[in-house]
């Protein structure tokens, strides 16, 4: 590697410690930074100790190729269940496969491997071969690699004999992968745009198809059979082995029984793989450089708009969606409006994301009365989990108000508003997005469950305090607690805390709200004589008077919010 | 020094830059002005091999860019408009970074020195995502010194400086240029080119308009009359253009 990069490599190793350290400097990310690395430990821990406490299965007889599997008569149900070590063999070839090709197909165009714009500025006009600065971008991910590795080594312990095998086979199988990816990259800039697209669509339907005979053969081979023996079937078919035939060597790797002669020689033709995979990468030398300019600017842009908007639905890519005039409102009318322009002109992505979810609920009550028995046996319980499921993502992805306005606080400030009047504009447009998309949900649903039709009116009655109390809580510890959103780095253990930390607080004032809107629900039907519309009345009322007072703390945080100290770099 | 020859850029239909052919000299200072989308920022990229020509030949010291990229851009310095720091490296390891790339031996006294001129000193320790704009400027500009370049392309170099740092910044540049380096200011400030440059090079829609001393386009747009400042020049240039 050239020095000067190996240099560049050194300074941002060192730099990544140094940030990790310096960032702990505060007594609050110190703490943050605690809480995350006990969290980790505690999770890897857990994940150790339930692999001492599982029988170790015995190391399985060295082979060098795949054992086909004769039929369905060797999986009796007299027979002991199919090791996990075989199940994991089993399934990670393919499932590395559908990773490779999903990571082909989303790449971004001719987009080979990410540089940075510091990197771009820096190396693109340096003294540097493409080879050189290809080899410098695989030094640079190696760590991360390793880390990730390690974690995976962890996590799928069970599936594996020995850690060491498991820990070098994941390392090789990403490393693997992200040449691969890489490969088919240059390959395609080699072959053009035009013939690039043509052949990646070769190549999808090249992989699909023998996918597809695979299955069938394996289908054929075994009409009983289940999904495990069917995904053992397809790889164990000639054009199963065919597609799948170096993914199932890093398979092999990870679960080794023993060193020699197992990992050795299964870690070497891994190792073989990937060195021949390089070879292909350096000798093509395309010249990327262009096309890695272009896509470099277009991810920086991307990510300083997420910077900025706190969102991966803060891209606004049209003019498209009116929202009229709103009434002064005190100053929350002018603010709302905006707010809500944002949200009309940014989230069709979540749209989707809903109406899929809602369209696979109610296809699922179908199915349920149709008496196929697919059907959701508690439905009620179902629409509460889909509800509980869109709100979990909703309060991250529906940012139109303070999270998503961080660059702009000084202007915000600066507007002859009320801190109170430009809460409520603030936090009123998330909530009313969420409230429709609800709704909306709720009305899909109600067709399908003619006996739950007043359970649903009652949940669609609440869902507009609901949402306003948890919205509320989200803005007032983002003003109290105010962080960017960042790509997440390994280690960074200050933003897993303090994500544990802002949980567990939303999750415990939203319990004592929900107790407080209970318990006075519950003395209303006590004190008159068990009528429940005083309950709901009482609970309702008690929930949307804890929404508007919430706007108060917001008001103060967000008037002592210093855009000078607290606004994060 | 920079000798760019019939050079033309296009992407797809759209074409950049077409037929653009012009040189600097050692010591002499181009001033590169143009409209929006004029092709200016695509002929910078393209002298520092970051972007391949289309057609045409552009050269470093006698290097071809395309054909010996390592030679060429050994003698280059090319500092892009706003440019990007690594954010978790101080101002003193991006020195360190640009020494061990260019292999300046002993590095030191001469990074201090320009840390001195452009008043970083006290930034040395300092993280790239600490820096203002101004600084990340400057601290851009130490970086591309470094290497004592013989070609150096500005691209708005004077973004986000201060009146003092405009004035080092301008020094620097004729320092560079009578110590022998060739150098391309491109800007729309044109008070800045008539300051400073030998030549001018107007470009529009990827077509050169005017190349040659800034004397010479006083008399060329003899109408603007030979004490016209290179506004008027300018807009005289690029008007039958529009």
């Amino acid at each position: 590697m050239h020095p000067g990069l190996a240099k560049l490599l050194r300074l941002r190793l060192w730099a990544g410690l140094r940030r990790l350290v310096r960032g702990m400097r505060k007594p609050r990310n110190a703490a943050f930074g605690a809480i995350g690395m006990l969290m980790m430990v505690w999770w890897l821990g857990s994940i150790l100790l339930s692999q001492a406490h599982t029988p170790q299965e015995p190391p399985v007889r060295v082979k060098l190729s795949p054992e086909p599997v004769a039929g369905r008569q060797a999986h009796t149900p007299q027979e002991p269940q199919e090791p996990a070590v075989e199940r994991f063999r089993t399934f990670f070839p393919p499932a590395m496969l559908a990773l490779a090709v999903l990571q082909l197909f989303t790449a971004g165009g001719q987009r080979t491997v990410h540089f940075s714009p510091a990197e771009v500025d820096f190396l693109f006009a340096g003294p540097f071969t493409r080879r050189q600065l290809l080899v410098y971008k695989l030094a640079i991910t190696m760590p991360g690699a390793a880390v990730a590795g390690l974690m995976f080594s962890i996590v799928f312990l069970r599936y594996a004999h020995t850690w060491v095998a498991a820990c070098v086979g994941f390392w090789l199988a990403l490393v693997f992968s992200q040449l691969l990816t890489m490969a088919f990259m240059l390959l395609g800039q080699t072959a053009g745009q035009y013939a690039f697209t043509r052949a990646r669509k070769i190549a999808l339907l090249a992989v699909v198809f023998l996918v597809g005979v695979a299955l069938v053969l394996a289908r054929v081979a075994d009409p009983q059979a289940d999904l495990t023996e069917l995904v053992r079937g397809m790889r164990d078919s000639v054009p199963g082995r065919a597609v799948l035939a170096p993914f199932t060597v890093f398979a092999r790797t990870i679960t080794a029984g023993t060193v020699f002669p197992e990992l050795i020689g299964w870690g070497s033709l891994a190792l073989a793989i990937n060195a021949a995979t390089l070879t292909l990468v350096l000798w093509l030398d395309v010249n990327y450089l262009e096309a890695e300019t272009a896509a470099s600017q277009a991810l920086y842009e991307r990510l300083q708009r997420m910077r900025r908007t706190g969102s991966a639905l803060g891209s606004v890519r049209t003019a498209r969606g009116r929202v009229p005039m709103l009434p002064w409102l005190g100053g929350s009318g002018p603010i709302l409006r905006k707010q809500l322009l944002r949200a009309v002109r940014s989230t069709p992505h979540f749209l989707i994301f809903a109406a899929v979810m809602a369209a696979a609920f109610a296809l699922n009550l179908g199915v349920g009365r149709g008496g196929g028995g697919g059907g959701a046996s508690h439905p009620m319980g179902a629409i509460f989990g889909l509800l509980f499921m869109l709100t979990f993502v909703a309060l991250q992805m529906l940012n139109f108000d303070f999270r998503g306005d961080l660059d702009h606080f000084d202007w915000l400030k600066s507007l002859p508003i009320r801190p109170a009047a430009l809460a409520a504009g603030q936090v009123a447009a998330p909530t009313l997005a969420l409230t429709a998309i609800h709704l909306a949900v709720l009305a899909c649903c109600a067709p399908f469950m003619p006996g739950s039709q007043g359970y649903l009116a009652l949940a669609a009655l609440f869902v507009l305090p609901c949402n306003a109390v948890l919205f509320g809580l989200e803005n007032l510890l983002f003003l109290l607690f105010p962080a960017r959103m960042e790509l997440a780095t390994a280690g960074s253990f200050q933003a897993m805390g303090r994500m544990i930390v802002l949980v567990f607080l939303k999750v415990l004032v939203a319990g004592v709200f929900a107790g407080v809107a209970v318990a006075l629900g519950g003395a209303a039907y006590l004190v008159s004589g068990g009528s429940w519309a005083a309950a709901l009345g009482v609970a309702w009322l008690t929930a949307a008077a804890m929404a508007i007072a919430l706007l108060f703390p917001i008001a103060w945080a967000f008037r002592r919010f210093d855009v000078s100290a607290d606004t994060p770099p | 020094m920079i000798q760019v020859h019939d050079f033309h850029k296009t992407y797809g239909r759209t074409v950049a830059v077409a037929g653009l052919s012009f040189e600097v000299g050692a010591g002499e200072i181009l001033g590169l002005v143009g409209p929006n989308g004029a092709g200016k920022t695509t002929t910078l990229r393209a002298i520092g091999g970051i972007i391949p020509p289309t057609e045409g030949k552009l050269s470093l010291g006698g290097f071809d860019v395309t054909a010996a990229p390592v030679a060429a851009k050994a003698l280059l310095a090319y500092v892009p408009d706003d440019p990007k720091l690594f954010e978790p490296l101080t101002v003193w390891e991006h020195l360190e970074f640009v020494a061990a790339a260019y292999r300046v031996a002993d590095f030191a006294p001469k990074a201090e020195a320009l840390l001195r001129q452009f008043e970083l000193e006290d930034r040395r320790g300092t993280l790239a995502q600490e820096l203002s704009r101004g600084m990340r400027q400057k601290a851009a500009i130490c970086c591309a010194y470094l290497h004592d370049p013989r070609a150096i392309l500005l691209d708005e170099p004077l973004t986000g400086l201060d009146p003092q740092g405009i004035r080092t910044m301008k020094e620097s540049i004729v320092e560079r240029a009578r110590a022998g380096a060739a150098v391309i200011v491109s800007s729309h400030l044109l008070a800045l080119v008539e300051d400073l440059c030998t030549h001018l090079l107007i470009v529009d829609r990827g077509k050169r308009v005017f190349f040659g001393r800034i004397e010479e386009a006083r008399a060329v747009f003899a109408e603007a009359g030979t004490d016209a400042s290179l506004e008027e020049v300018f807009f005289r240039a690029i008007q039958p253009q529009q």
